[in-house]
């Protein structure tokens, strides 16, 4: 007979029939407690000295690294090139020379520790705006592209950001409550930012910028501070003399090299350049898109709050700062002419603090909880960008045909892509911007390490980096000594010796016209030859240089993923000649 | 006046206090750190070294068109596509090298250590420790965690898979099942193991249910003793019907008695009707008993049909098939569960399609994923490549996997046998249901084996029946046996797919160590347990590696034994005394992977290395690149390779573009100015050019194993174990053993003993000679 209870169409499901384990347990008790955030800013910092500092030498030095070295090299050696400028960074490491470091990765390394220190400096600085912001500003330095191209060059930069960054940190604290000790800091490192390099005068500048805005918005806080001056003068005076003594005078090199930054500065915007603002734009974007957009994102939310409160003074001290250090740097990105990849740390580190700002506020205004909600969205960005990236990769191809189903395939991609997140923003709102970040937050960190590799590890074509030496340097390297008298000195051409000059730094050798003891001269292949002397053999390419051309955009995607060369290649050609009478 | 406060920062105060979390540090955190640690260590260091095996070239190189070039299409031989993308994508982040090859199985490797974490509620703190150090140091594991091949992704996506259903089984969360689903996708779009995996738990599922609706049968019913054997045996074959068509048949249901329904028969269903589209191509078999062979099957059919042309009956019978299983399993799972089956489908079906089609750039690659897998490997089968016999990873297990296979073992009989004289005859009819199907097979696959096939049911359901007790020990002891009987059975056997045995064993062994060693720590005999492992383990390395005789040997074990386990004989406890004895065993399994993964890693001295590229490949490889470099002419220097042995240099030599492959034959002539690498038997072609090149360098190409044990195989199953127990009871196998264990040296005669191959004298190899342009050297 049937039953008449009705059964549930759905099967009813059991309550849980967990089966303990029969293990007994073994009794434990927490030996240490550790915060997460302490924790996170160990790993930070640990990654952070780690991507700088490992396998420096891993890359051969660049055509710019090289001159820099060799004449930090000469410096040690007692010798006064005329490219020398007498930054920190040059001076420290012509010390490193003095006391016997040899080798491709010793003139990154003060750069290299600087670059690492910058990472807890940067906490430190954020810090006041508390510990999420402070934590994501360091996150930002530590694997930004930019910062580790700049913390992995023998070029100055890292060392002016790292003074600038604590001297940013130490007027703010003077700012929120002044004392003496926080003064002469200030003015210490506002000292040292001018022996420094173009980043550490350009964190100098923002300061200034920073007190000249308090000044013109009347701050309630700008007569504590200029009453501190007042009360403790003699900390302005311990501060400034030492800091101006060791811009000025470089721990016994002489005045020659003093206040090293503000020439470096004016250096940055010396006409003719050798790379127009557009490179560098596009160097920001194709190096460091998050950082690029995640630092003006974070600005133009800050410049929207003041606009919306009708005054600057809406913002916190640190986010003025940050807004007015931003300045000077954009104008070495828009407007310098020789920005290479140290000085455009000047950009790169209020872009990360300001990155901070944004990704903050994204955690906070964005419904990350609800995210799952939107799932559809997420899974349609990364099936689009993904089947997007392969069709670009697959049109990239040399001789590659884009045949028309592939077109369509792009363009269903693309407008499904746009239509999907339209429909998915209608939807679920905020929650499928939310999983929408979500989605290409992986693309952004895969990004990251990607570029990070490729600028710190590969010799791959970098225009950032500039021009790279190619294996003719070796083969001339290998065949010098071989040349007829080779205990006489080998003579370089003056533009020859700030390219060679580092790798030929253990021959004797003679910068410029050759004198009549030498049997060997290099100079660059165009020209002439000087008079007793003949060519030996073809010119050899010691490097290459290449920039982004036109604007195919296959070719430039297949630069992103592979750091592929394409269209024209600058090669630097030199020829070597011998004695003939 | 203003305040502070007007600039007090927008911080978002719940991560500010997420950030103010302290956390604690106890010596079970600080354990699994350790355990991490020491898992990436093994795994990550110098992962490039060693020359690339034959198939890691080829997905190497595979991967590396994908990431160079955006293309990718699935060929069922190099298994799924999920390595591709990712060892792409290891290239993109970090540029293409012999390590970023193999950087996500060693990832996926040190994970695996961890995942023993996300069962800590079943195998307990301890046992869940236990299992991850044993993964960490599992000398198989951390060889092919350093290996690019799917077999680690897949014990990583297995092992993931077999937590998320045991936590749903213990929590009901639908969140484990949506994630089951993910993990079985990735399984499928990885590597065709996952058919064998997923065999094994269904069966355990299948078998749990038939218990499960045969106690309310039995309740409801109260059958005689034959009725109720028959309703078991009905149960048995049919308790997956029952579930797929739950919702259809509550008549028939309640007529029987079956009212309750079980999480596990939502896992069933839904990883069920998940994969069962899977098993398509499996059609093959009972179509080609009913004689519908190969040969009908590759025939044409229609010469055009809409947009296709030549469609074999292969493609029609495929269509339809997947079709109707598509269609038949989303009907059964929607009539489950619309809302949950839909996710569990998408979270299985959005990966898998997305990596077969290359995301939607090869739609083909779904029909090849879904049909061409299976059917490719159905075919395998019968191939047996590496013609390895049936008892082939009883012969590697215990080269490697010393503790776990002892632990393991002991605890996979402990639990079979523990229920008493049922427990003890239904584990002797499996045994022996087993031996008679393999003894029926013997060492000819010829020989019909399966007549006796209905053995294989019997000795599961007699295994599944003999384990009494906690339903977690009886899956661990089911997915271990499960997997060496199909592995064994497999025609295919490699040293690779012995990591899909190591996984279950180091699980089992792990969950018997957290059983014993919190009854060997607590109530005193903690200290006593640590004197005497490390006393142990001392004692027996000097006895192993020691240069003394054998009596002097003896006498060191004797008094490191007496003085080792004094202490905890003192306190009386026999477990802290039986696992000080057991201590030395994981210091040799930790030297033993060590010299396979970093001394012996391409040297096929060792048992794991099948078929291996030479360590003189990658020295060529470098000899190349430097002439490159030093003639100025870098990558366009002129190459030419024969084609006899495309493979590794497709990999090695992926930059060159001036690369030639060549098919030497009287006339040949290499390109002006090249390097030319030729197979040993080819060389002679170069004699009227020698005066141009330097002197040849003859080396090993790929080289393998004396793989002597297949000497003990006899045509008849009883002969052969006769015969290995009276070897027993010889010395010299002891010897022979303890000299292969300790110091590699395998029983074999020597080959050649001169240049790489002083390193492996007994291997068999097949040769090349380069040559270099002269004055290049």
């Amino acid at each position: 007979m049937r039953r008449s209870r009705p059964l549930a169409r759905r099967p009813e499901r059991p309550a849980a029939r967990v089966q303990p384990s029969s293990a007994p347990p073994i009794a434990v008790a927490p030996v240490l407690q550790v915060e997460l955030g302490t924790l996170l800013l160990v790993a930070l910092v640990a990654a952070g000295a780690a991507l700088r500092l490992a396998a420096l030498g891993a890359t051969g030095l660049t055509v710019r690294e090289a001159g820099q070295a060799f004449a930090a090299w000469a410096v040690a050696q007692g010798a006064r090139p005329p490219q020398w400028v007498g930054d920190a960074t040059s001076v420290l490491t012509s010390y490193l020379f003095r006391l016997g470091a040899d080798g491709d990765a010793w003139p990154r390394l003060v750069s290299g520790l600087a670059g690492a220190a910058l990472v807890p400096a940067a906490y430190l600085l954020a810090r006041p705006e508390g510990r999420t912001v402070a934590l994501l500003a360091s996150f930002l330095v530590a694997f930004s592209p930019l910062t580790v191209a700049a913390s992995r060059t023998a070029l100055p930069g890292a060392l002016g950001g790292l003074l600038a960054a604590l001297l940013a940190a130490a007027l703010l604290r003077h700012w929120q409550r002044p004392r003496p000790q926080t003064l002469w800091a200030t003015v210490l490192l506002a000292a040292l930012c001018l022996g420094s390099d173009a980043v550490g005068l350009a964190g100098l500048l923002g300061c200034l910028l920073f007190l000249a805005l308090a000044v013109w918005t009347g701050d309630h806080r700008w007569p504590s501070v200029v009453e501190s001056l007042r009360r403790w003068p003699w900390a302005v005076v311990l501060g400034l003399a030492p800091g101006l003594a060791i811009s000025a005078i470089h721990w016994g090199y002489g005045p020659s090299g003093a206040l090293a930054a503000p020439r470096l500065w004016s250096d940055l915007f010396v006409l003719p350049g050798d790379r127009s603002p557009v490179l560098t734009l596009l160097a920001l974007l194709a190096y460091d898109w998050p950082l690029t957009f995640l630092g003006l994102g974070g600005a133009a939310l800050l410049l929207r709050r003041a606009w919306l409160a009708r005054g600057l003074d809406s913002l916190s001290p640190w986010e003025r700062l940050s807004l007015c250090w931003l300045a000077p740097g954009l104008l070495v990105a828009l407007a310098g002419s020789h920005a290479h990849e140290g000085a455009l740390l000047a950009v790169a580190l209020p872009l990360a603090l300001l990155g901070a700002v944004a990704m903050s506020w994204a955690l906070v205004a964005l419904p990350w909880g609800e995210a799952g909600r939107a799932w559809p969205a997420a899974v349609l960005v990364v099936a689009c960008s993904g089947a997007l990236g392969l069709l670009w990769t697959l049109w990239s191809r040399p001789f590659s045909q884009v045949s028309a189903a592939e077109a369509w395939g792009a363009w269903l991609a693309a407008v499904s892509l746009m239509w999907g997140l339209w429909l998915a923003w209608r939807r679920w709102g905020t929650a499928a911007a939310a999983a929408t970040a979500l989605a290409l937050a992986p693309l952004a960190l895969g990004f990251w390490p990607h570029t990070v590799w490729a600028v710190g590890f590969h010799q791959g074509a970098e225009p950032l980096l500039g021009a790279r030496f190619t294996v003719g340097r070796d083969q001339l390297a290998r065949i010098l000594p071989q040349m007829p008298a080779p205990a006489a000195p080998l003579a370089l051409s003056l533009g020859v010796a700030e390219v060679l000059g580092w790798h030929l730094r253990h021959l004797p050798l003679a910068v410029g016209d050759p004198p009549p003891r030498s049997g060997v001269y290099i100079a660059e292949a165009t020209s002439p030859v000087p008079r007793g002397f003949s060519p030996r053999g073809e010119p050899v390419t010691v490097a290459r240089e290449w920039r982004w051309h036109g604007d195919d955009g296959r070719r430039f995607w297949r630069w992103l993923l592979l750091r592929e060369p394409y269209g024209r290649v600058l090669e630097l050609r030199v020829q070597t000649m011998v004695r003939t009478q | 006046m203003r305040h502070e406060t007007a600039y007090a920062p927008a911080t978002p105060t719940a991560l500010e206090r997420a950030l103010s979390l302290r956390l604690p540090l106890t010596p079970e955190v600080a354990a699994w750190a350790a355990v991490l640690s020491v898992a990436m260590g093994l795994r990550l260091w110098d992962l490039g070294s060693r020359a690339l095996h034959h198939d890691e070239t080829l997905h190497a190189f595979f991967s590396y068109l994908l990431y160079r070039d955006g293309s990718y299409e699935h060929l069922p031989m190099m298994h799924g596509p999920l390595k591709f993308f990712l060892t792409a994508l290891s290239y993109l982040v970090f540029g293409a090298s012999d390590y970023t090859a193999r950087l996500p199985t060693a990832l996926a490797g040190s994970g695996l250590a961890l995942l023993p974490l996300s069962l800590r509620h079943r195998l307990g703190p301890a046992g869940a420790l236990a299992a991850g150090v044993l993964i960490a140091l599992s000398p198989v594991l951390v060889y092919f965690s350093r290996f690019n091949r799917d077999d680690m992704l897949i014990a990583f996506l297995t092992l993931a898979l077999v937590a998320c259903m045991w936590r749903y089984l213990d929590s009901g969360g639908p969140a484990y099942l949506t994630l089951s689903s993910l993990l079985l996708g990735l399984g499928f779009a990885t590597m065709e193991t996952t058919y064998i995996h997923l065999a094994i738990f269904l069966l355990f599922l299948d078998l749990w249910l038939a218990q499960h609706f045969w106690q309310q049968v039995a309740t409801a019913r109260r059958p005689s003793g034959p009725g109720s054997l028959l309703a078991l045996a009905l149960l048995v074959a049919g308790s997956w019907a029952v579930v797929a068509l739950w919702p259809f048949t509550r008549g028939l249901r309640e007529r029987w008695g079956i009212r309750e329904w079980h999480r596990a028969a939502d896992l069933m269903l839904v990883l069920g009707t998940l994969s069962a589209p899977q098993f398509a191509a499996a059609v093959q078999m009972p179509l080609a008993a009913l004689g519908l062979g190969e040969d009908l099957m590759s025939r044409v059919v229609w010469d055009r049909f809409l947009w296709f042309r030549g469609v074999l009956l292969e493609y029609v019978i495929a269509t339809v098939t997947v079709a109707v299983l598509l269609v038949a399993t989303a009907a059964v799972g929607l009539a489950w569960d619309r809302r949950r089956w839909l996710l569990a489908a998408a979270a299985f079906y959005l990966p898998y399609v997305l990596l077969y089609t290359t995301f939607f750039t090869n739609n083909d690659g779904f029909a090849s994923g879904i049909w061409g897998s299976l059917d490719y490997w159905i075919a395998q089968h019968e191939f047996r490549r590496g013609d390895q016999p049936d008892y082939y990873y009883l012969v590697v297990l215990p080269a490697y996997e010393y503790l776990p296979l002892l632990v393991g073992g002991l605890a996979l009989l402990y639990y079979c046998l523990r229920g008493g004289v049922a427990s003890w005859l239904l584990t002797a009819v499996a045994a022996l249901s087993l031996l008679a199907f393999f003894g029926a097979k013997g060492y000819d696959p010829s020989l019909g084996h399966d007549r006796l096939a209905f053995l294989v049911p019997v000795a599961g359901l007699a295994l599944y029946a003999a384990v009494r007790g906690d339903q977690f020990e009886r899956f661990l002891c089911f997915w271990l046996s499960g997997a060496l009987f199909a592995y064994s059975l497999m025609g295919e056997k490699m040293p690779w797919l012995t990591t899909h045995m190591a996984l279950p064993l180091c699980l089992l062994a792990g969950y018997a160590l957290g059983r014993m060693l919190p009854q060997a720590w607590s109530g005193g005999p903690g200290r006593a347990l640590l004197w005497g492992a490390a006393v142990m383990s001392v004692g027996a390395g000097l006895a192993v590696y020691g240069p003394w005789g054998m009596g002097a040997k003896g006498a060191l074990m004797g008094a490191t034994a007496a003085i080792a386990l004094a202490p905890s004989v003192a306190v009386r406890s026999p477990v802290a005394t039986a696992l000080a004895l057991l201590a030395p065993l994981l210091m040799f399994g930790v030297k033993t992977g060590v010299t396979a993964a970093f001394q012996n890693g391409d040297v096929p001295r060792e048992l794991l290395v099948y078929t291996q590229t030479s360590p003189a490949v990658p020295d060529v490889a470098q000899r190349i690149a430097r002439l490159a470099e030093e003639s100025g002419l870098g990558r366009d220097l002129p190459l030419a390779v024969d084609t006899t042995y495309a493979w590794p240099w497709q990999w090695y030599l992926r930059d060159y573009r001036q690369l030639r492959f060549v098919t030497p034959g009287p006339g040949f002539q290499p390109p002006a100015g090249s390097v030319v690498v030729l197979a040993y038997e080819n060389a002679g072609y170069m004699q009227p050019y020698l005066d141009t090149y330097g002197p040849p360098y003859r080396y090993p190409l790929r080289w393998w194993f004396p793989e002597v044990y297949r000497e003990i195989a006899r045509p008849r199953l009883g002969d052969a174990i006769w015969d290995f127990l009276r070897s027993l009871g010889r010395p010299r196998t002891w010897e022979v053993w303890g000299r292969y264990l300790r110091d590699r040296v395998p029983p074999a005669p020597v080959n050649r003993n001169d240049g790489v191959w002083v390193r492996c004298p007994w291997c068999g190899s097949v040769d090349e000679v380069v040559f270099f342009p002269a004055g290049a050297q």
